[in-house]
C-alpha cells in the first residue's frame, strides 16, 4: 500500500514539456469565445438569460448555480456583466494572459450563465467547465501564450510543467466518450436497428443546418459510420489503457506491439473528422471545437513537434515539387 | 499551485531559460525516440537537497487525494443515468415505444419472449433503481459539481428521435386567414430566425416537443406573441403549434413518399392582449 502511494505521489511528480496543455488552452479559450459571441450576435442573450419581465421568454427569477443566487437577483446588469466578463477572461484564456486565474473566472461565468435557463443548455456546457477547471489545475500559459513571450522572450519557449494535469484531460475525453457510448441504447446503434441511428439523427430538423434527406441515397455509408461511431466511443477506455502500457516498462508483446503501431492514429484520424462532419452538417454550438481541443493532449510536445517539423517539410517539398513543374512565364 | 514551486518546476534544473540553454533552440526532430514512453520524456522532480518538511511534505500528500477524488469523480459520474428521459410521459412517446417494441421483438426472437409492456414495465423498475444507486454513488461529488461545475451529464444523441417535433409559428388579421412566419428550418418562414437558429434555442424548442416541458413550451408561447404583437402591428392573433413527424426512411426518401405529419400543442394567443401590456424592454 504504501509502496502504491509512493508510486502514485512519483506519477503526480513528474514533468513535462508544456506544450499540449497549452494548445489545449488556447483552443478552451477559443472555445469559450465561440460558446457566447454568437449569442451575443444573435440576440439571444436577451431571450434566453433574461427573466421575462426583462424581455426573455422565461420566469428565472429563482434559476442560476451559486454565484448567481449569492448575487442576489437576476437582473439584465448582472447577466450582460456574467457574459461580457466570461467574454474577456476566454479571450485571456486563448491568449495566455491571466493564468488560473483568467480560466477560473472564465468557468465560473460559464457555470453561472450555463445554469440560469436549463432548457437552453448543451452537453458542452459541463463539458466547457470541465476543461476551464483543468486549466485552473495545470499551467496551461507557460508556452504559446503571451505571457510566456514575455518572460521568455519566444512564442514557445520549452519550459516543463507538472504532467498529471495533460494525464487528467486524457481520462476527460475518455469519460466523455465512454459515457457517450455506453448510454446509446437505442436499437438504431445496434444491428437490430440496422445501424440507422445516423441516418435518422440527421433527419431531426432540429440540429442539421440544412435539409439531409439527401443521405437516403448513400444511407449505406450512413450505417458504415453509425457502426464506426459507435465502436470509437465504447473503446475509449482501451485507448487509455494502451497509452498506459506504452509508458510503462517491459518489452512484452503487447507492449511491443502498441509501440510498433501507435493506437492514437486512427482514433485521432476518425475522432477529427468525425467532429469536423458534425461542425458541417449540424448546429451544435462550439461542441465540436470543445471536443478537438482535447486531442492535442494525447500526444506529448516531442511528438507534437516532430509531427509538425514533418508536416512542414512535406508542405516544403511539395511546394517545391510544384514549382519544379510550373514552367516560368 | 503545486507544479510551479515543485521542485525541477522554474529555477530547477530542467528550466531551459534557468540553465542558460537558448529556448528556442533548433530541435532535432529526425533523432530516433525511443519507446515513446511518457517515462522518456517526463522527468521525475529533482530531489530536493533538504528532506522536505511540514507543508512541503505534506502538500504531496494532499494533492495525491485530491486526484484521486477528482479522477472518481470524472469516471463515477460518467455512468448512465436515466436523468431527464426518466418520465413516463416521455415514454408514451411514439418514438420511445418505437425502442420498446424493437427490443421486444428481437428478445422474443432470441428466446425471451416479452410483449413490448412487460419490457417497458421491468425497464421503468430498473431504471428507478439505477437512479437510486447512481444518486448514491455521485452524492459526495455534489459540491465539487455545485460550486466548481465538474459534472458529466452528457447523453448525446443517444438515440435517434424517430417523431421530432419542429416550431410552427403563424399570424393573422382579423378574420383573415392564417399566414406562417416562421418554420423550423424552412428557408421560406424566416421570422425571427437568428434567435430560432440558435443551438441553444435549437436545444429548448427540441425539449419543449415533450410533454414534461409543458409550461416552458407555454412561457415560450407567449413571449413569441409578444414579439409578432410588435413585428405585426396588423395581425390580431398568433398561433404556435408543433408539427410531429416521422423521419423518413431512405426507402420514402427515394421514392418521394415523405410522411405528412400532424400539429400538435396548439396554442392561440390574442395580439391585442399583448400590445395592451408595457412592452417589457
Amino acid at each position: 500500500m504504501i509502496r502504491a502511494w509512493r508510486a502514485w505521489i512519483a506519477v503526480l511528480q513528474r514533468r513535462e514539456d508544456a506544450l499540449p496543455l497549452a494548445i489545449f488552452r488556447a483552443l478552451t479559450g477559443l472555445a469559450v469565445l465561440w460558446n457566447l459571441l454568437p449569442a451575443v450576435l444573435h440576440g439571444v442573450v436577451r431571450v434566453i438569460w433574461l427573466d421575462r419581465d426583462d424581455g426573455g421568454y422565461r420566469v428565472l427569477r429563482a434559476a442560476g448555480s451559486w454565484l448567481v443566487q449569492a448575487a442576489g437577483d437576476l437582473s439584465p446588469g448582472l447577466v450582460w456583466g456574467l457574459v461580457i466578463s466570461t467574454l474577456c477572461a476566454g479571450f485571456l484564456v486563448m491568449i495566455g494572459v491571466g493564468g488560473r486565474v483568467a480560466a477560473l473566472c472564465a468557468l465560473q461565468g460559464t457555470l453561472a450563465i450555463s445554469m440560469i435557463n436549463t432548457d437552453a443548455k448543451g452537453s458542452y456546457d459541463a463539458l466547457l467547465c470541465n476543461s476551464l477547471w483543468l486549466l485552473c489545475l495545470g499551467d496551461g500559459q507557460a508556452t504559446l501564450s503571451i505571457a510566456a513571450k514575455r518572460r521568455h522572450g519566444v512564442w514557445i519557449p520549452r519550459v516543463d510543467v507538472a504532467a498529471w494535469p495533460r494525464y487528467l484531460v486524457i481520462l476527460q475525453i475518455a469519460a466523455v466518450y465512454f459515457s457517450t457510448g455506453i448510454h446509446k441504447v437505442s436499437a438504431f446503434w445496434t444491428p437490430m436497428g440496422g445501424f440507422s441511428a445516423l441516418y435518422y439523427i440527421l433527419q431531426q430538423p432540429t440540429w442539421h443546418r440544412f435539409d439531409m434527406t439527401w443521405l437516403a441515397h448513400v444511407y449505406p455509408l450512413t450505417q458504415v459510420s453509425t457502426a464506426l461511431v459507435w465502436i470509437f466511443e465504447l473503446t475509449w477506455p482501451l485507448l487509455g489503457l494502451a497509452l498506459y502500457l506504452r509508458q510503462r516498462p517491459g518489452d512484452g508483446r503487447v507492449r511491443r506491439l502498441l509501440r510498433r503501431f501507435d493506437p492514437r492514429t486512427p482514433y485521432v484520424i476518425f475522432g477529427v473528422s468525425m467532429h469536423l462532419m458534425i461542425l458541417a452538417f449540424m448546429e451544435v454550438g462550439p461542441f465540436s471545437a470543445i471536443t478537438i481541443a482535447y486531442y492535442p493532449c494525447l500526444y506529448r510536445a516531442d511528438e507534437l513537434r516532430r509531427g509538425w517539423a514533418r508536416l512542414r517539410r512535406r508542405l516544403r517539398s511539395a511546394g517545391a515539387g510544384e514549382a519544379l513543374a510550373t514552367p516560368e512565364a | 499551485m503545486i507544479e510551479d514551486d515543485a521542485p525541477g518546476g522554474p529555477g530547477g534544473p530542467r528550466d531551459p531559460v534557468d540553465a542558460g540553454a537558448p529556448v528556442d533552440a533548433p530541435v532535432d526532430v529526425d533523432a530516433p525516440v525511443d519507446a515513446g514512453t511518457e517515462a522518456a520524456t517526463a522527468s521525475p522532480a529533482a530531489p530536493s537537497p533538504v528532506a522536505p518538511t511540514g507543508w512541503a511534505r505534506w502538500r504531496w500528500h494532499l494533492l495525491g487525494v485530491f486526484v484521486i477524488y477528482h479522477i472518481a469523480a470524472v469516471t463515477l459520474q460518467a455512468l448512465p443515468d436515466p436523468g431527464g428521459t426518466f418520465s413516463r410521459q416521455a415514454w408514451r412517446d411514439p418514438t420511445v415505444q418505437q425502442e420498446f417494441a424493437v427490443w421486444a421483438d428481437y428478445l422474443s426472437r432470441n428466446g425471451y419472449a416479452i410483449t413490448p409492456k412487460q419490457l417497458e414495465d421491468q425497464l421503468w423498475g430498473l431504471a428507478g433503481r439505477l437512479a437510486t444507486v447512481r444518486a448514491a454513488i455521485v452524492r459526495p461529488f455534489s459540491a465539487y459539481g455545485h460550486y466548481i461545475g465538474v459534472r458529466q451529464p452528457w447523453r448525446m444523441f443517444v438515440a435517434p428521435h424517430r417523431f421530432p417535433t419542429s416550431l410552427d409559428v403563424a399570424v393573422r388579421e382579423a378574420g383573415g386567414e392564417w399566414r406562417t412566419v416562421f418554420a423550423d428550418r424552412s428557408p421560406e418562414h424566416t421570422w425571427r430566425r437568428g434567435t430560432f437558429d440558435h443551438d441553444r434555442m435549437r436545444a429548448a424548442v427540441f425539449r419543449y416537443g415533450w410533454p414534461n416541458y409543458r409550461v416552458a413550451y407555454g412561457e415560450l408561447a407567449i413571449w413569441i406573441a409578444g414579439e409578432a404583437a410588435r413585428d405585426f402591428p396588423e395581425a390580431s392573433e398568433v398561433r404556435i403549434r408543433m408539427l410531429k413527424r416521422r423521419t423518413p426512411t431512405p426507402e420514402e426518401v427515394t421514392s418521394a413518399k415523405i410522411p405528412k405529419g400532424t400539429y400538435q400543442q396548439q396554442i392561440i394567443l390574442s395580439l391585442e392582449a399583448q400590445r395592451g401590456r408595457e412592452a417589457p424592454r
